[in-house]
């Protein structure tokens, strides 16, 4: 008898336990999952954000809500007095940050609240928007389902043919908080009702916008990170030197019929440093296995094929050269070669730590690819 | 209240030792009339006068319908009253006969059928055992029918099935031990063990707690099992009741006690311990492979079937992040047009979904399908479509109550349907943290629970490794030269090493 008193005792005292307070439906909820930031002539924080409705009555899929106040938080507490239900940022698919407002300022400590709530979701993609955030609503979402998903889709899949990077905001903070990396984030445009994924946003040490890459620069920019993941997809233009024959019709000077397309895995990749005569030398070596997967001339692969393969040899180090003079040019790391000169020189690395994208402007740095082309496909 | 019961236990030792002290008078018509008290309102109580040529006369007592009709006309009338045998036991051609001097012997006798022969002038009767009720042919066990085991099942004589279960086992080591419970009912219990496997303290315990049962009458098996296990208090079988006597030997040969009760179509196994119930006799026929994959879904859906309920409470009243985007916006939508919490609403599921089960069970076979088809187009569109339970909770209640069934054991499987209501309701109250609680809960129970004194969650706590080649997943038979050592047997090898295969 003493027993069962004691057992309804506790089981009474459990009932009383705050573990009940935080129970919240997943119907009565407000799941954003698109949230964009933005900021206002006077320096406030405008946060948009859409969230799926559930209602069977509602005729919109997706609905949006603004606020603007001096921090996300602030805005949080705005945007549960719009919504219909306690808004819940544990589901959040894509931060979108303002190109204006990363011109402005840092945006990094403004997103302090999501690192600081453990149920706030990091796996969200961070990306960086060229134009209103106030377009976002003007998406026309007919043919496309929900605005957060059809937009994760979009980034996941341009990743996967090499048109942009794929950062998320955990990585984010990692690229923020490292000083031998400088962040490199996804950027996006919306232009009227549509929107696209335009290439790679670049920030330099301040959290500032500073560049953007187009989406081949960004495949090479991949390559430079010897990102293995997906195969990389370049074009190239072969020149008119090339021993091939071109069909009687068409003028050889004719840019389309000398154009060739090929997906790149990385075989071997290493980076050779040295410091010397007060400036860095890094050498990518690089062993790259190419698909030809478009040519649109004729050529000979059986005999020739070592001559296309030094084009595109060649080719591939001027473009990266040039990707390399610019990210220098706009004093930025996105390959994160900090991580070699403070494994490899780190007495140096010690002194120029705090100022390592300067020091990696004045730093020689070359590419060496090396391609091999192992399938052609069906060859005229 | 408690001097009360105290007295008239006194006055019924009374009772008894008084009808002790009566015995058969030399005179029939006392004898008759003594009978005639004793079956006062018993219609079908035949007394038959006999009467052979040297004028001694006699009585054939018995009751109508317990019998063996032609063995009374053919064996017993015919000779004594056309042939004029003598009225002796030896010369009756009855394969089992006996005298007595006791009216208590004949009385109860009479009630289990035997024919009583009492004779003018002789202070003694004799008893012919001339039962014969009405029989069950045997069947295909119906709870737990198999594609590739024996198709013979218990019925409810006890003698039959001692003789199906020496069919599989004719060894001079098996061991029968009869016993009567019940005042009233007086019914034959048979403990059965092999007794160079069985330990022999368990015989002892068990027969101990048998004579320690004080009811009125048994009448299932089922209800011998609630006088003999350990704990009153759990949702678990502590005995595994079988109608399988395949099944029984093998449990035999494990050094487990079978316990046989007249009139029950079930025998009572035990010790068991929890994972045995996740065995069957299919699995040793089977191929081993597909036999382990058979364990191994089991196990699997005995957690779907606690857990499955609780999980999608927690998941959609606390912990959403754990969903993926688009399964958490299809769940969302179906649960927008529900007006109840999950909680309630798996509730309304779930006790439905028993209610149908249990609606069927006692349903004849024709009507019983109706319950299905109204039952499956209720729940399946109508509640759907209603907005009474969502889409997602009409799939959650579906594969847990299919996991369920796949547990062999009927007692196991009921008992896995219960345990996943209060672990719905500690996931309503605290989520993931609840369910992990519960789980614990429910672990602690399993091992500290015994059977007969054996843990009941051998082999997994305590750890016995070498019983693991049949409890996880099943190794080839020839693996498995020695006997399990959950059940503690005094032989620990079966017999000998046996070959890897058939080939040399």
């Amino acid at each position: 008898m003493k027993r069962w008193c004691h057992a309804i005792l506790v089981c009474l005292s459990l009932l009383t336990l705050t573990g009940c307070g935080d129970q919240l439906y997943l119907e009565n909820a407000d799941i954003p999952l698109s949230v964009g930031l933005d900021m206002d002539d006077e320096g406030n924080i405008i946060v948009v954000y859409s969230s799926p409705v559930f209602h069977e009555e509602a005729s919109k899929k997706t609905h949006f809500e603004q606020s603007t106040a001096l921090s996300f938080r602030q805005n949080r507490k705005l945007l549960n007095s719009q919504s219909q239900g306690n808004v819940i940022a544990g589901k959040i698919q894509n931060l979108i940050i303002s190109k204006q407002m990363l011109k402005r300022i840092n945006a990094f400590p403004i997103l302090d609240v999501i690192f600081r709530d453990p149920k706030s979701e990091i796996n969200a993609r961070a990306l960086v928007v060229d134009g209103s955030l106030e377009d976002l609503q003007n998406i026309s979402m007919e043919d496309k389902g929900r605005l957060g998903i059809a937009i994760r889709d979009t980034i996941d899949a341009a990743h996967q043919v090499s048109s942009t990077v794929l950062t998320r905001v955990i990585d984010f903070r990692g690229q923020m908080l490292d000083n031998r990396v400088t962040p490199y984030l996804t950027e996006m445009r919306i232009r009227g009702q549509d929107y696209a994924i335009t290439g790679t946003a670049l920030l330099n040490k301040d959290g500032k916008y500073a560049t953007s890459l187009d989406q081949n620069e960004s495949s090479l920019l991949l390559l430079l990170q010897h990102q293995t993941e997906y195969p990389l997809q370049l074009p190239f233009t072969a020149p008119l030197q090339l021993p091939f024959t071109t069909p009687p019709n068409m003028a050889p000077s004719d840019p389309t019929m000398s154009q060739m397309n090929v997906s790149l895995t990385i075989n071997r990749y290493k980076i050779s440093s040295d410091y010397a005569q007060g400036r860095f030398h890094f050498e990518f070596q690089v062993d790259l296995t190419a698909n030809l997967s478009e040519r649109t001339f004729p050529f000979d692969m059986k005999t020739e094929r070592r001559k296309l393969e030094q084009v595109i040899e060649k080719q591939l180090q001027q473009k990266l050269e040039r990707l390399i003079a610019k990210i220098q040019h706009h004093r930025l790391d996105p390959m994160g070669l900090g991580r070699v000169a403070q494994a490899y020189h780190y007495p140096i690395w010690k002194q120029v730590q705090n100022n390592w994208p300067e020091t990696l402007a004045k730093a020689d740095i070359r590419v060496t690819p090396h391609v091999t082309i192992k399938s052609y496909g069906i060859t005229f | 209240m408690f001097f009360r019961v105290g007295k008239t236990k006194q006055r019924r030792q009374k009772q008894d030792v008084k009808s002790i002290e009566t015995s058969v008078s030399t005179k029939l018509a006392e004898n008759v009339e003594a009978l005639n008290q004793r079956f006062a309102s018993s219609p079908d109580l035949i007394i038959k006068e006999l009467q052979n040529s040297s004028g001694q006369k006699a009585a054939l007592v018995y009751l109508e319908n317990l019998v063996d009709k032609t063995a009374i006309n053919d064996q017993i009338l015919r000779p004594l009253m056309i042939e004029n045998t003598a009225f002796d036991p030896a010369s009756i051609p009855i394969h089992k006969t006996s005298t007595t001097r006791a009216m208590d012997q004949i009385e109860s006798s009479i009630f289990i059928g035997k024919s009583v022969l009492l004779v003018d002038g002789q202070p003694w009767a004799i008893i012919f055992n001339t039962q014969g009720w009405p029989q069950r042919s045997i069947k295909e066990p119906q709870i737990e029918s198999t594609l590739k085991g024996g198709h013979q099942g218990l019925v409810e004589t006890v003698g039959l099935n001692i003789a199906l279960i020496r069919r599989y086992l004719p060894h001079r080591e098996l061991m029968l031990t009869k016993t009567l419970v019940g005042e009233r009912s007086q019914t034959t219990v048979f403990l059965l063990y092999l007794r160079d496997i069985c330990q022999p303290e368990l015989v002892k315990e068990l027969e101990n707690r048998i004579d320690r049962i004080k009811i009125d009458a048994l009448i299932n098996a089922g209800e011998l099992e609630e006088y003999l296990e350990d704990h009153w208090f759990t949702v678990f079988p502590q005995f595994m009741q079988t109608e399988r006597p395949d099944t029984i030997v093998s449990q035999l040969l494990q050094g487990r006690i079978v316990l046989i009760v007249d009139n029950s179509p079930v025998a009572l196994v035990g010790p068991m311990n929890f994972t045995s119930f996740f065995q069957n006799v299919d699995d040793y026929s089977l191929r081993w492979i597909l036999a382990s994959f058979l364990r191994f879904m089991r196990f699997f859906a005995f957690l779907i079937a606690i857990s499955l309920p609780a999980f999608y409470i927690a998941t959609i009243s606390f912990n959403y992040e754990i969903l993926p985007i688009d399964l958490m916006i299809s769940i969302g939508m179906s649960r927008e047009r529900v007006p109840f919490p999950p909680l309630l609403e798996a509730f309304i599921m779930e006790v439905t979904i028993e209610m149908i089960r249990e609606a069927g069970v006692r349903l004849p076979s024709p009507i019983g399908q109706t319950i299905g088809v109204v039952g499956g187009i209720v729940i399946g569109q109508a509640a759907v479509q209603a907005g009474i339970v969502s889409n997602v909770m009409v799939i959650v209640v579906a594969l847990t109550a299919i996991s369920s069934y796949i547990i062999p054991n009927y007692d196991m499987a009921s008992a896995i349907r219960l345990i996943r209501f209060p672990l719905m309701i500690i996931a309503s109250m605290f989520g993931m943290v609840g369910i992990a609680i519960g789980m614990m809960i429910l672990s602690i129970h399993i091992v500290t629970t015994t059977s007969l004194g054996y843990p009941y969650g051998s082999p997994i706590a305590p750890i016995r490794l070498p019983d693991w080649k049949d409890t996880w997943y099943r190794l080839p038979l020839w693996k498995m030269d020695k006997r399990p050592i959950s059940a503690d047997p005094r032989q620990s090898m079966r017999q000998g090493h046996s070959r890897k295969s058939g080939k040399n």
